[in-house]
């Protein structure tokens, strides 16, 4: 499922594998898939990833977070950054079923601010049907 | 780390170095070396035809009036004779060589003498020409410098004098004594085979460098071009002796190789010179060394003594020229490089020690924006703790513990996004704004709700997450509220009991923050621990701290500390020991409350719903986590959207102090601050 990476997590291999995959789907939808821990140190790929994401002007936009198992404040700020630049039309989905990351979420009052859903396909339905639903 | 890198280009320079060190000294060892290989052979084959040639008893008295006159001139005209010394033994050998060979001429100047009837003076000047020219031909263009002539003048001094006491004995000294002298001469003659090859060597490598200085020659006047007559004239006297002995230890000369035949003569010439010395006693210079025979062998075989020296001198002379270049590339290419890596290590580290040095401005800066506690506040022990990271997380923690109006107390602990300089300017501007807000009396909760949309503003899209807190230390009751900020630990409290359904977001996401509060009663002893992210996101092996061993390790602190020890600093020092890796600044500000033992409990939480909350789903969430029934949750949300729509906002208070939660739907008494505000100025414009 996963192709080669296109970031790693530079600060120490054998510790911490992290990687972010992207894939264009259809419908104009990016899905960028994130597996491992997002930290201090992996948040500026993300953050890259996602800066690459809204130049390429995706208009669906879907996070997949399903294999993260810990989000931190620095990788929180890096979703909210991304969250607030958006274009007014782009929606963005968070998936994530993992109930570390959803506390940390809930927590730090974020929850509200992003949709997040427990799987790839509602949060691939919930950026295409309210497309749909625009459109 | 710096360190262990600067570990191997220090070696670097010194492996170079000691390289372009051992290339350098066999190239020095190079030209006398070569230079004894080619000389040796070319003197085999001149000395001995020299040495048989004898002289005329007329050419003999003739040379040695030239000599004479030589002698004076040289003993005038040339100072030099302590540098002579230092090849004495090699100039011995071709002193001899050369002594034969100008023989022959010396011959013919002595017959043109008996010729001319003139007087001495006269042909003295045309022996030396003539022996100048026998020596530049007959040498095979080697040419002397006057250091040579100088040596030479004085080796022929003391040749005469051996003559005038071999005369002596050969009219007085028995048969004996004879036998005795050539005894010793054939020793002295076996040590010059061994002295051969070195002193050759040094003889040629001299040959090599009077080419050079060959010019001095014809402008070095009378004293100069006298010598090599005198020299021909000692020769010519010593010919006969010289010749026989060589003659007696030919055998131990041709025994050797070709190289070595050169030593006997240069030998005797030596041993000769010895021998003469004690009676002339006017031995000078580099006389002084060839005096003592033992000495003369030792200087002229003390390199030939060393096998390793001698197969050195082997293996440097078959080395070609085109190697020898190589080497000298390599040799300046080592130095080369051990001089640029030096300075890279030196460079190196003087940007280590200015990184440093920056690393600890920003510390020092940082420590200078954060405040000093004063050990306690009221009843109250304080204490505070910062541990920057070295990486790039450093400089985003920022705490305040001070007094507030009417005896309570105040704390505020955050973290802005971002990290560094850019860090320092918004680490101030939200300590001093939330400050004020909380000096004016407003809750943690409401500072936060009031100061955000401005802080907002002037954060320039960071954002910053925040907790407040107000204690009240008579009814020992503390109340904080946080902006996507980790709840404190409070010692007694389990942290994963907490509700933290519809937490309030940081400051600078755009949403209105808060939102949520919560009282807590202490009546007993405990420990309240604000902290920064970094404490409980240091890892160990991989595995994140956490606020749970967070917890225990207040819970420690707590117990091992007296009330005026900084705990917050012990409590960091115990959590840096129990990590490996911290890669964000740590922040701690610990209250200790005395008292007697009684667990704290909750006593209520609040959430603040917005208009945009107005579906109700963080209502829900946070009712639900509070363990109400249904429909108790159903009603209380209808209430609150209402109120929200009504008003902006509505206030939910859940009291959950007792055995049953109890919740109720207020107005927000910040939207009303706000409005009242407007109000006012409204009134103004009227």
């Amino acid at each position: 499922m996963q192709s080669a990476p296109e970031n790693q997590d530079g600060s120490d291999p054998k510790e911490v594998s992290f990687l972010i995959t992207r894939r264009e789907l259809a419908d104009d939808t990016s899905l960028l898939s994130v597996e491992g821990d997002l930290d201090l140190a992996s948040a500026p790929s993300l953050k890259w990833a996602l800066a690459d994401l809204q130049s390429a002007s995706s208009r669906h936009v879907v996070v997949d977070l399903s294999r993260v198992s810990f989000i931190d404040s620095t990788a929180l700020g890096v979703l909210v950054g991304a969250q607030r630049s958006l274009d007014p039309g782009v929606k963005l989905a968070i998936a994530c079923a993992e109930e570390n990351v959803l506390r940390i979420f809930e927590l730090t009052g974020l929850d509200g601010m992003f949709e997040i859903v427990p799987t790839l396909h509602d949060a691939l339905g919930y950026v295409q049907g309210s497309t749909t639903a625009a459109g | 780390m710096p360190r262990r890198s600067g570990a191997r280009p220090r070696t670097a320079p010194l492996a170079s170095l000691a390289l372009a060190l051992s290339i350098l000294i066999a190239l020095a060892a190079l030209p006398g070396g070569a230079a004894a290989k080619r000389a040796s052979a070319a003197e085999t084959v001149e000395a001995t035809p020299a040495a048989e040639v004898a002289p005329t008893p007329a050419a003999a008295r003739a040379a040695e009036r030239a000599a004479r006159r030589a002698e004076r001139s040289a003993a005038e005209g040339e100072a030099g004779a302590a540098s002579a010394q230092t090849v004495a033994s090699g100039t011995s050998a071709r002193d001899a060589r050369q002594a034969a060979r100008a023989e022959k001429h010396a011959e013919h100047v002595a017959k043109r003498e008996a010729r001319h009837t003139t007087a001495s003076g006269a042909a003295a000047p045309s022996a030396a020409r003539a022996g100048a020219q026998a020596v530049a031909g007959g040498a095979g263009k080697a040419q002397k410098t006057h250091l040579e002539k100088q040596r030479e003048h004085e080796k022929l001094h003391e040749q005469r004098s051996r003559e005038r006491e071999t005369k002596g004995r050969l009219r007085g000294e028995g048969h004996k004594e004879r036998e005795a002298r050539e005894a010793r001469e054939a020793r002295e003659a076996e040590e010059g085979v061994e002295a051969g090859p070195s002193t050759g060597g040094a003889g040629a490598g001299q040959r090599v460098a009077t080419a050079a200085s060959g010019v001095s020659v014809g402008p070095g006047g009378e004293a100069t071009s006298r010598a090599p007559s005198a020299s021909a004239v000692a020769s010519a006297r010593i010919g006969r002796p010289a010749a026989s002995s060589h003659r007696a230890r030919g055998r131990h000369a041709r025994n050797g190789s070709t190289g070595e035949a050169a030593g006997p003569t240069a030998l005797t010439a030596i041993g000769l010179g010895a021998l003469a010395a004690p009676a002339a006693g006017t031995a000078a210079g580099g006389g002084a060394s060839a005096s003592h025979p033992k000495h003369a062998a030792r200087h002229g075989g003390h390199a030939s003594e060393s096998p390793i020296v001698k197969t050195v001198t082997q293996i440097v002379g078959v080395i070609p020229t085109a190697l020898w270049l190589l080497i000298g590339v390599l040799a300046f290419a080592a130095a080369a490089f051990a001089v640029t890596s030096r300075l890279a290590a030196r460079r190196a580290a003087r940007l280590d020690r200015q990184r440093r040095s920056l690393l600890e401005d920003v510390g020092l800066l940082q420590a200078a924006l954060l405040p000093e506690l004063p050990e306690r506040l009221g009843p109250v022990g304080t204490s505070a703790a910062y541990r920057p990271a070295s990486g790039p997380g450093a400089g985003g923690d920022f705490y305040d513990v001070f007094a507030l109006p009417e005896g309570l107390l105040a704390v505020i602990v955050g973290d802005v996004s971002g990290h560094g300089r850019e860090a320092l300017p918004h680490t101030t501007l939200l300590r001093y704004t939330l400050r004020a807000y909380m000096e004016a009396g407003l809750s943690p909760r409401e500072a936060l709700r009031a100061a955000a949309p401005a802080l907002e503003r002037q954060l320039g899209g960071s954002f910053a997450t925040v907790v407040l807190a107000s204690y009240d230390p008579r009814a020992r009751v503390l109340t904080y509220a946080s902006a996507g900020h980790p709840h404190p630990i409070i010692t007694g409290l389990d942290p994963d009991a907490m509700i933290i359904a519809g937490s309030a977001p940081p400051i600078g996401t755009g949403r209105a923050t808060g939102s949520r509060q919560t009282v807590v009663s202490i009546p007993g002893a405990a420990t309240a621990c604000f902290y920064t992210d970094g404490v409980i996101e240091a890892r160990t092996a991989g595995r994140l701290y956490g606020q749970r061993r967070l917890a225990t390790a207040v819970g420690s602190v707590r117990a091992g500390a007296s009330d005026s020890e900084p705990a917050a600093a012990e409590l960091l020092d115990r959590v840096s020991a129990e990590t490996d890796r911290r890669p964000d600044d740590m922040a701690a500000c610990l209250l200790n409350l005395a008292g007697e033992h009684a667990a704290p409990r909750v006593l209520e939480e609040q959430l603040v719903l917005d208009a945009r909350d107005a579906d109700g789903k963080r209502a829900r969430r946070f009712l639900v986590a509070a363990g109400l029934g249904e429909a108790e949750i159903a009603t209380t949300v209808a209430r609150a959207r209402a109120i929200a729509a009504e008003h902006g906002s509505a206030l939910l208070e859940l009291d959950v102090s007792g055995e049953r939660p109890r919740v109720s739907v207020l107005q927000d008494n910040v939207a009303p601050l706000r409005a009242r505000a407007l109000a006012r100025t409204q009134e103004v414009a009227l």
